[in-house]
């Protein structure tokens, strides 16, 4: 297991490699530099000379996998450069913004649980009765929307109409209530679903039957047996929806004036600042690669056919 | 049966963890209730769309405008009509040839941080934004300096390479010449990236700031002119529109001020409801389509007319802008300095415009749905920012009415970046502009008119006299003789307007929207201020 862990682990270097070098790349294409972007803000414009100057000053006049070349070897020693718009380092401010986005995060990661744990098992238990409908068309409503909506249909009722929680910002644990809701309910769809589908295909296989005719009662069946067998997908599936909590907060963010690293990327993007966007991809890549990571591991925990797959097992 | 108890113990569970959420939720509720900004007394809530930036008097984005002004003052002060007033100099001379400017600073100015306000303080400034200068080159007074010179403890001594006549206008600028105390300046003495705290001398402190939440401002104990009335001032970061309009309803801000923080929808809708004290300024600057004139089929002049006439004005201020702009039949409002120039405006006339596109050979032909010119249809690029929601309208609106004419409008929408790059290639034939309002306009705009860099400059190139217009611009500028500077704007504006570069739509203005507690909302002549001086609150 240790020597799995290991080998992962080490798969993961050349795939941030990989995604470093590729949005490097990337941001590259995109029209306007960051010298000519904080130029252009600066309203009114600046001549070509000024242009020059700056890039010279931001070193964005070196070929492109020089600039890379240079990037890369400082942020293999942890040095995220500074961000070219503010002139701060690119890690004490994703530091400031980071928690924030966090805290909003792991919230909507366990509304999301208790909400979609009960109704993906309610509605395969319950298959087909007016419950099922219920929950069926609550999932395909939540999936239709987009989240801005749902978040300002939030705030319209819980808020403005019932006066309920704040409208919006950072604060106690009020403020988090609609925000990580408005999160939660845009990815539950897919997990509910899935938990449905897994418990339904795996109810009628024969080892399910043989237990019952062994007389093993039904919450203990579908607990120890239906469940550990229907749940791998949905921990796949968790794991990159968390990852999705983490990077696809910006519309939320906006929305409810969140203080999150989704608005600081999105403001970096429209700026050009190249060393916070390529920080961010790196963040967010390496989020993504551990959380798939963790999840395999814990598929890999309750079904012994995915270490058999893997060669996990000796 | 027992499996159906554990569904049922299941859904108890869910309706139990909404039944706590919610009980606990309005348990929480005063604390986040809309009362917040009415708690404390003199306090003025305020939402904005982005952080105020790190309040560097001497560098531009993401320092916003309006909070650089109530912290930093300049040496002298834009007012109304124009008129340059005192402020942190009481008085001044200038020399016989223009070119030597003599300040006498107001005495007993303090910074907020109770140092005194020296000629060597201001000198330190004026030599921090010089030392950075290729970044202020947009800015024909950097490039004009040539030296700065302490006379006295209270005298400053500036000397310009050419008598350039708007050295007052552009020393009332908000960024970059205004005056940062000693205790701002970071140990090298550069402020080209940094400060290192934000003293100045203007009305207000900044008193707490959390980045991309709020900041808060206090009145300056030592500022020398009339303390505002208020007691606090709090920017609430919301980068929504629709949000800022919701916090408002709530009460959880009193206001919402400046141009494009709400949309003409929800401004109507506020003022329609009754429920707020709405206002509207005057002119701001003007809204305008700048037309390529070496570019397809707009480099003809008869379809550049027809263009003028073909936009029915007053129907878009009816129904895009509500009357909340107003329209605009000249580049420059009639009422800034050197613009009352008499120009016939281009009337709203459908026929004319057909006649003018049949005389440029564009004729309408059986089965096709644009005018076509050798086995060419009639298709403009129209240019605007995906950001601005009533370009966006516009151009839609746009699109619609050409369509009549038989002009195909392809509408191009991008980012802001990206639309300032097409603006700089001239890759357009319309493109949205905007004047920069005063102390800008009108000279700042006519001098970038001479920089490739602009969409003015792009969109004149195709002009047989391009060259002359550019030396009456030059000469403008330095004319020591006020009647020969007034004949030179006079003959550049009658000749932008006669070649039908610019296609002016609306002069834009300011609105305001705020609760009935707030009185006093004034507007200031500059753009970019914030009238916290005069607003007063009832608790």
């Amino acid at each position: 297991m240790a020597g799995y862990v290991l080998r992962r682990l080490i798969g993961v270097i050349p795939v941030l490699a990989g995604l470093s070098l590729l949005s490097f790349l990337l941001l590259h294409l995109v029209p306007v530099d960051p010298a000519e972007a904080a130029l252009n803000l600066s309203n009114p414009g600046a001549s070509e000379e000024a242009v020059q100057a700056l890039r010279e000053e931001m070193g964005l006049h070196e070929p492109i996998l020089a600039q890379y070349g240079t990037w890369l070897y400082k942020a293999v020693q942890l040095d995220f450069g500074t961000s070219l718009v503010s002139h701060q380092p690119v890690g004490q401010e994703l530091g400031q913004y980071l928690p924030a986005t966090l805290q909003l995060a792991l919230s909507a990661l366990l509304l999301l649980l208790v909400m979609s744990l009960p109704l993906g098992i309610l509605s395969a238990v319950y298959k087909g009765s007016w419950l099922d409908r219920v929950i069926q068309f609550i999932v395909v409503s939540a999936a239709s929307v987009p989240s801005f909506w749902i978040g300002f249909l939030l705030i319209y009722l819980v808020s403005m109409q019932l006066n309920l929680l704040p409208l919006m910002g950072r604060g106690d644990w009020t403020h988090l209530v609609l925000p990580s809701s408005t999160l939660a309910l845009a990815y539950a769809s897919p997990l509910i679903r899935l938990l449905r589908t897994g418990i339904l295909e795996h109810q009628h296989q024969p080892y399910i039957q043989a237990a019952r005719l062994r007389g093993i009662s039904n919450p203990k069946r579908m607990g120890k047996y239906v469940l550990k067998s229907a749940l791998p997908p949905v921990i796949t599936a968790l794991g990159i929806t968390i990852g999705h909590l983490l990077a696809g907060t910006v519309i939320v963010e906006s929305v409810f004036a969140w203080p999150g690293v989704g608005r600081y990327l999105v403001e970096s993007v429209a700026n050009r600042d190249y060393p916070v966007i390529q920080s961010y991809v790196l963040l967010m890549g390496t989020m993504f690669i551990l959380l798939n990571l963790a999840a395999d591991l814990m598929c890999a925990a309750l079904d012994p056919r995915s270490r058999l797959k893997e060669g996990v097992l000796p | 049966m027992k499996f159906k108890r554990l569904s049922m113990t299941l859904m108890l569970l869910v309706a139990m963890m909404t039944a706590v959420g919610c009980v606990s939720s309005s348990d929480g509720q005063p604390k986040g209730k809309s009362t917040e900004s009415k708690a404390e007394e003199g306090l003025l809530t305020m939402s904005w769309n982005k952080d105020i930036g790190p309040l560097n008097p001497h560098l531009y984005a993401p320092n916003e405008w309006f909070a650089q002004a109530m912290v930093y003052e300049s040496l002298v002060n834009y007012g109304e009509n124009g008129k340059i007033e005192p402020s942190l100099a009481e008085s001044w001379e200038i020399s016989e040839d223009g070119k030597t400017y003599t300040f006498h600073l107001r005495q007993g100015v303090l910074f907020s941080d109770g140092t005194a306000l020296t000629a060597n303080q201001v000198k330190r400034n004026f030599d921090a934004v010089l030392q950075n200068a290729k970044r202020h080159d947009w800015l024909e007074l950097i490039a004009e300096m040539k030296q700065v010179e302490v006379v006295d403890e209270h005298t400053i001594k500036i000397e310009f390479n050419n008598p350039y006549y708007p050295v007052l206008q552009e020393l009332s600028l908000i960024r970059p010449l205004r005056i940062l105390g000693d205790a701002g300046f970071p140990e090298d003495g550069s402020t080209a990236e940094q400060i290192k705290a934000p003293i100045g001398t203007g009305p207000w402190v900044l008193k707490a700031y959390k980045k991309d939440e709020y900041a808060l401002f206090v009145p300056n104990e030592h500022y020398w002119g009339t303390k505002p009335k208020l007691k606090q001032v709090k920017v609430k970061v919301i980068p929504d529109a629709q949000a800022r309009v919701m916090a408002l309803q709530k009460g959880d801000i009193d206001l919402i001020f400046g141009s494009g923080q709400l949309s003409p929808d929800s401004f109507k809708s506020l003022q329609d409801s009754g429920n707020y004290q709405t206002a509207i300024s005057s002119s701001v600057s003007t809204r305008v389509l700048a037309i390529h004139s070496n570019k397809g089929a707009t480099a003809d002049l008869r379809v550049r007319q027809a263009l003028e006439h073909a936009l029915n004005k007053q129907l878009l201020i009816d129904h895009v802008f509500y009357g909340i702009e107003r329209k605009a039949d000249t580049l420059f409002a009639l009422e800034l300095p050197y613009s009352n120039v008499a120009l016939p405006p281009y009337d709203y006339d459908m026929e004319k415009a057909k006649q003018l596109l049949d005389d440029a050979g564009w004729k309408t032909e059986a089965g096709q749905a644009f005018r076509m010119k050798d086995g060419e249809s009639l298709r403009l690029q129209l240019a605007y920012n995906s950001e601005e929601h009533v370009q966006k309208a516009v151009a839609e609106f746009m699109q619609g009415e050409m369509r009549k004419l038989g002009i195909e409008i392809e509408l191009i929408g991008e980012e802001y970046q990206t639309h300032v790059q097409r603006q700089k290639e001239g890759s357009f034939n319309l493109i949205f502009s905007e004047t920069w309002g005063v102390p800008y306009d009108p000279h700042s705009v006519v001098a970038s008119m001479r920089e490739p860099s602009h969409a003015d400059y792009q969109a004149q190139s195709g002009l047989a006299m391009k060259p002359e217009i550019d030396q009456w611009i030059t000469e403008a500028l330095i004319s020591t003789s006020e009647a020969r500077r007034a004949e030179l704007y006079k003959q550049l504006l009658t000749t932008l307007h006669e070649q039908a570069v610019y296609l002016p739509i609306s002069f834009t203005t300011h609105t305001a929207v705020y609760h009935d507690r707030v009185s006093k909302v004034e507007f200031l002549p500059m753009q970019y201020e914030i009238p916290f001086h005069s607003i007063e609150v009832r608790p």
